[in-house]
């Protein structure tokens, strides 16, 4: 079996679908450190706008979360 | 001959009032009168970057009976560049469709790449709002505070107590900033803290007014 044959079949695909959730996985990280980030900014101050801003933020870690489970299952 | 005294204008002198010593200067235009704070009316929304005296704003160090005179934060023209870049991101995937750069992949991964493209957008759009929101700066009725917040989770409160102010000046350099009239100001101090800086706040000259107000109304006895 060349390399060709190897690479051309589902397995690339595999392959492509494991650093798909890898980088995924570290922007649910990210999307993690920014509920903190906003979490520390109202911690600092309190500008009226805690509820929206704190709503926007699980919001945007609640889709990268489904985005990696959405890759997982459907990739 | 030449007039040695004129009694009659002497007598006329001594009923009009002492000419006004320095600490009541001769009228002044408007805007290089001191800045009165007490009639200093509310100013400016949650959104707005040149706040007066607002009553929603609570911050970590405040003192009890402080109050907030003055909440600023950049200009919100500077916003602008991030706000096309935002807009060119939105329409981006749209305007590829119409190029076949990702036709190799299956429709699965072209789905998701959309996907978290537009996730990636929403970060960013997010990230420099709060990035503008939330870099502020506070005078109060007792100091002066420059909240920053540099990266995603490191945040740096500088403050100064007007005992501590040595000097304040501005500037407002180029056409945009001219015409937005926003600029900078600088509070050299004494403290451990040497320089606070104000970036790109509306109204530089406004602004330093307000503060030369505030000192001698917090040094005298």
């Amino acid at each position: 079996m060349d390399l060709q044959t190897l690479f051309s079949g589902p397995l690339i695909w595999f392959v492509a679908k494991i650093f798909v959730l890898i980088g995924l996985g570290v922007y649910v990280a990210f999307a993690i450190i920014v509920v903190r980030q906003v979490q520390l900014m109202m911690d600092t101050a309190h500008l009226g706008l805690e509820r929206v801003l704190t709503l926007i933020a699980w919001l945007h870690l609640l889709a990268a979360i489904g985005l990696f489970a959405l890759a997982f299952l459907f990739l | 001959m030449p007039e040695v005294f004129n009694s009659s204008k002497a007598r006329l002198s001594q009923d009009q009032p002492l000419p006004q010593t320095q600490s009541q200067p001769q009228a002044q235009p408007l805007s290089e009168s001191p800045v009165e704070i007490s009639v200093l009316e509310p100013r400016g929304g949650k959104f707005s970057s040149f706040v007066c005296k607002p009553n929603w704003i609570r911050f970590k160090t405040e003192e009890e009976g402080e109050k907030i005179i003055l909440l600023l934060r950049q200009h919100i023209v500077t916003n602008v560049p991030w706000v096309i870049a935002a807009i060119v991101m939105i329409i981006a995937p749209s305007i590829l469709s119409y190029f076949p750069l990702l036709s190799f992949l299956p429709v699965r991964f072209q789905l998701m790449g959309v996907i978290f493209w537009y996730l990636l957008t929403l970060a960013f759009i997010f990230e420099r709002f709060l990035g503008w929101f939330y870099n502020i700066f506070i005078v109060t009725d007792r100091r002066i505070i420059d909240i920053d917040f540099v990266g995603l989770l490191y945040r740096q409160v500088d403050e100064c107590h007007f005992d501590d102010v040595q000097s304040l000046t501005f500037s407002q350099g180029g056409f945009v900033r001219a015409i937005f009239d926003y600029g900078y100001v600088l509070i050299q101090t004494a403290a451990e803290i040497e320089n606070i800086q104000f970036e790109d706040v509306p109204d530089p000259a406004g602004v330093t007014k307000i503060i030369e107000s505030l000192i001698p109304t917090h040094n005298s006895p």
